[in-house]
């Protein structure tokens, strides 16, 4: 217990002791957090009035981030997998990265949803037992499920093993590895119940489409690890960590073959709305060309596929993909395009046409994007932290009883 | 060991996964792949006892039983018009017969109901004698002469507008009054169409729309 | 089970907090003790400790606890509060805890429509009754709507946001009324934002709102079970449990639901005062709320607001389960449609024409 007590001071003491660039880059954080939580404020008193959503779209970029960001949350953890099947990686720095990764994610994505709420003072309702969990039947009441394990997994794993590794003992694998595995699959499962929760309604016919759940999964496994590769570019060259050549050379694979599936689905789904357009393919319609002469997403739309495109080419090229400034461009190209494709290319135009046929156009308001960004810089700030906190402990910098 | 493990997840997830599928799940007892009027065919209600009926809406003596009765319903009422028209009996005002009328008028006197201009068919088709008895002011009469009481009107349009008087009788056609509960009571022809212009009238609607006021 | 073992473990801690569970903290805020209720019932406010208490009512009192210093029941604790304040403060503490509406017992029911009755009272100085009658039995309610009489006027809008008691400001309703060109039944060019003398040369007219339907898609995805169908068939929703999570309007083919995006506003002298817990009863920002077939009427046997405000008679409602009603005749003898009846929602709302 005291070993505990230590482990969390000495854990405060690497997270507030930095550089003055860690200063300041935790400090913009905590001024975008405030801004952020100065707009909910705003959306609190006065509802969500203040956000572009309508009756019409009544689900838009908040709810668009979440999408996006589970996906981010699951392939961090995806990752993991490959390395332990192909063994010829240092399993420890990816899981406890991916995990961090996927913490950040979660909390982001839990607090994307909360924000999302018109009564969130009333989300104890969905505490089972204390108030009414719809569970089997609704895929939210899934979700909820699923997130709250997830995050529990990745919390307990990383902790586990650098507690251990704080007292200089080695970790049991016989401990961790099952968590992993469950991870690995319990990441598979956020991500699907994730896409049923869209899929699972026939009355947006744009999302009611079995593709999706593996769409989803694609896309997270290209973006996931994309955003991992250059987060562990940016850590071996500012920190003392090592980190393999091989590591961000498998992981760029990982990321290679996620996009190119993801790139033949996008096909595949285009294909079957253009070329024999019914009823159904009016959102389709709405997103890549416009309707009734409203384009709101049709820009959007196409730079995610022109940059998604264009890093799949560079990815698909040995010389290029091996050139880690080539391989960081796609990958930053590449979550961009995800990002957009997952959120404003998924969400808001399964909403549009609406039921019968209106087309109110969505744009985000100030406020929206405010949170927003105050939720992304909250993510990283959590981020930042997990791995100030886990990298002195896996150098062997800092140690029960050792500090310098 | 690994694959064991492998395998115990995903059976768990299989399992968890056929007990959420079928979405049985329903509340209402009504449900199922059965098409809702396919099943309504074997749903036999034996009592209907409601503790309410449209006589709380309405005031049962401001009414009248219908003539022809639909079948299987025992009471069929609508509102009394001839409690509500103000100078009716015609009579107290139209002493004379039609014929004395039209020949004792002095040059440039009015016409009774001058006001009144019939858009109900062409002329060929129907003037004023066409419903009203011209020897009997107090009563509408069919084509074949029957007289017909003006609580009754529906017996008088029904001659031409059969599938209209078809659809009344069975409650398409015509506004419910009173509320949903039986006995029925609606609205008889004249309680909503002028006879003498049974078309609805154009006008602007009662409101404007949410995003004409934004 | 976790939750279990959390109180378990919390309990004797309660013991040693008395005030807290008073909702007044430390006393620093200078009101005076909750005066000893008359009501039998213990609340949140006076709740006897070591009476053995269920899990709803540990965690009210714990988070009461919690929150206590946090200022979230300044209410009633300011210094310049007047009784109706504190109690008004007590009242929304305690409907903040209270159950799903399908849970509670019938004395639950009538506590929470006293509440809210009381609530109106102090607020307004008006009374309004809040009915918590359920379905009639043998009752299946279903609607047919005959897009040859419909002439476009929306009579039945004004009377359905008067009877309902909707959102002035954000001019909220249930009903849209689609102006049609004869020849095709087409939404996308169809019209429901008209202003011009109805009915306009060559068009029809078609009004949607929430179907009810026999299977409904919004229903099964609440997370919270915040919205269901009654035994008579309507599909209710419990505004003091909604979350406000907008599944089930991404679940509603039909555009039914409506929410509210902001406070919704309805002046005083306007209230329908005559409401039920699941029909029309004053909403709060941030819930789903949308067509209940006026159950405040229906259920007395009155005809939903939007039927008897029709001039044309083109809406005809009544029990589908009763074999001699007029809705069962329109279904049984005319040639009715649904809509999106490929979904497989079976709606119990049907179109017809003469
Ligand atoms: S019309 Fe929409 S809101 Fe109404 S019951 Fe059906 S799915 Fe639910
Ligand atoms: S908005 Fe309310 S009623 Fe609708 S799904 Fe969410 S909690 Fe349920």
């Amino acid at each position: 217990m005291q070993v505990f007590v230590q482990f969390i001071k000495d854990g405060f003491q690497s997270a507030t002791k930095g550089n003055f660039t860690y200063h300041v880059w935790m400090a913009t954080l905590t001024v975008l957090m405030l801004l952020g939580t100065f707009a909910y404020y705003i959306q609190l008193r006065d509802g969500l009035v203040v956000t572009g959503m309508s009756d019409k779209v009544s689900w838009g970029l908040y709810i668009s981030n979440f999408t996006f960001l589970v996906g981010v949350a699951a392939a961090a953890v995806m990752l993991v997998l490959p390395t332990y099947v192909l063994k010829d990686i240092n399993l420890k720095q990816a899981v406890l990265i991916g995990e961090g990764l996927a913490v950040a994610a979660l909390i982001m994505c839990l607090a994307f949803v909360t924000v999302d709420l018109g009564g969130p003072a009333r989300a104890w309702h969905l505490i089972p037992k204390l108030g009414y969990f719809n569970w089997p039947n609704s895929m939210l009441a899934w979700d909820v499920i699923v997130l709250n394990g997830y995050l529990f997994i990745n919390i307990t794993i990383p902790l586990y093993i650098l507690f251990h590794h704080y007292q200089g003992k080695e970790p049991n694998k016989n401990v961790y590895l099952p968590g992993v595995l469950i991870s690995v699959f319990w990441a598979v499962g956020i991500h699907m119940v994730t896409a049923f929760l869209y899929a699972g309604l026939p009355a947006r016919p744009f999302w009611n489409s079995s593709l999706l759940g593996p769409r989803f999964l694609a896309s997270a496994f290209s973006a996931g690890p994309a955003l991992i590769i250059l987060i562990l570019s940016f850590i071996r060259r500012y920190t003392d960590y090592k980190i393999p050549n091989t590591t961000l050379r498998k992981l760029a694979l990982v990321t290679t073959v996620a996009a190119q599936i993801n790139l033949i689905m996008l096909i595949s789904e285009l294909f079957k709305e253009f070329y024999s357009p019914t009823h159904h393919s009016q959102s389709a319609v709405y997103l890549f060309f416009g309707l009734h002469g409203k384009t709101g997403l049709v820009p959007w739309i196409w730079s995610a596929i022109s940059l998604n495109v264009i890093a799949t080419g560079i990815l698909t090229f040995h010389t290029l993909r091996n050139q880690f400034r080539w391989l960081a461009l796609a990958c930053g190209l590449l979550f961009v395009a995800i990002w957009i494709e997952k959120g404003m290319g998924l969400i808001v135009p399964g909403f549009i046409p609406g039921s019968w046929g209106d087309i109110v156009e969505y744009t985000p308001s100030l406020v929206e994007i405010m949170v927003t960004i105050g939720i992304w810089a909250m993510g990283a700030f959590i981020f930042t932290l997990l791995v100030k906190v886990a990298i002195p402990i896996e150098l062997g910098r800092v140690r029960f009883g050792k500090r310098e | 060991m690994k694959q064991l493990a492998v395998l115990g997840i995903l059976a768990v997830l299989i399992v968890l996964g056929v007990k959420c599928a079928p979405g049985q799940h329903d509340e209402g007892g009504h449900n199922g792949s059965h098409h809702l009027l396919e099943q309504l065919k074997y749903i036999s209600v034996d009592s209907l006892n409601y503790e309410f009926s449209r006589f709380d809406q309405v005031d049962k003596e401001k009414l009248v039983q219908i003539h022809q009765l639909v079948e299987g319903a025992e009471q069929f009422l609508i509102p009394d018009r001839m409690a509500e028209m103000k100078s009716y009996p015609c009579s107290n005002c139209h002493s004379k017969s039609l014929e004395a009328l039209q020949a004792g008028k002095a040059p440039g006197e009015k016409k009774s109901h001058w006001d009144i201009e019939i858009v109900h068919a062409k002329t060929v088709t129907m003037q004023c004698t066409t419903c009203h008895d011209p020897k009997n002011f107090n009563l509408l009469h069919s084509l074949t002469g029957a007289p017909i009481e003006f609580n009754h009107s529906y017996e008088l349009c029904g001659q031409c507008h059969s599938t209209q008087q078809k659809d009344w009788l069975g409650g398409a056609h015509g506004k419910q009054v009173g509320g949903w509960a039986p006995p029925r009571v609606s609205q008889t022809c004249t309680g909503c169409h002028n006879p003498h212009k049974p078309a609805f009238e154009k006008r602007l609607p009662a409101r404007l729309n949410t995003e004409w006021l934004k | 089970m976790l939750f279990d073992l959390f109180f378990k473990t919390r309990k004797p801690v309660e013991e040693d907090l008395p005030q807290a569970s008073d909702g007044c903290g430390s006393g620093n805020c200078g009101c005076k003790k909750t005066p000893e209720p008359t009501t039998a019932e213990p609340d949140g406010y006076d709740m006897k400790l070591g009476k053995t208490m269920n899990r709803r009512a540990a965690f009210r009192q714990m988070t009461a606890g919690l929150l206590a210093g946090a200022g979230m029941v300044q209410a009633s604790c300011s210094a310049t509060s007047t009784g109706d304040k504190r109690e008004e403060g007590q009242l929304k503490w305690e409907e903040y805890f209270k159950k799903n509406y399908r849970l509670m017992t019938d004395e639950e029911k009538s506590k929470t429509v006293e509440r809210l009755e009381r609530l109106y009272e102090i607020n307004t100085g008006k009374t309004i009754n809040v009915s918590t009658n359920g379905a009639v039995e043998n009752v299946l309610y279903g609607y047919a709507f005959n897009i040859s009489k419909c002439q476009g006027y929306m009579d039945c809008v004004n009377a359905c946001v008067k009877e309902n008691n909707q959102d002035r400001s954000s001019q909220m309703q249930y009903i849209r009324i689609h102006e049609m060109e004869n020849g095709q039944l087409n939404f996308d060019d169809a019209d429901d934002n008209y202003f011009h003398e109805v009915p306009a040369e060559g068009h029809f007219y078609l009004g949607t709102q929430c179907y009810h339907c026999e299977n409904p898609p919004c229903v099964k995805v609440c997370p919270v079970g915040a919205t269901w169908k009654e035994d008579d068939g309507i599909v209710v929703i419990d505004y003091d449990w909604c979350i406000g999570c907008r599944y089930c309007m991404a679940a509603c083919p039909y555009d039914g639901r409506r929410f509210n995006w902001q406070t919704p506003e309805v002046p005083e002298e306007e209230v329908n005062h005559t409401q039920h817990y699941l029909g029309n009863r004053l909403r709060s920002k941030g819930v789903m709320e949308k067509c209940t077939f006026c159950i405040q009427r229906s259920r007395n046997g009155k005809n939903p607001a939007c039927v008897e405000a029709c001039p044309t008679g083109a809406r005809i409602f009544g029990n589908i389960l009763d074999p001699n009603s007029e809705i069962r005749w329109v279904l049984e003898n005319k040639k009715v449609f649904r809509l999106k009846e490929d979904l497989g929602t079976e709606p119990k709302f049907w179109y017809y024409m003469d």
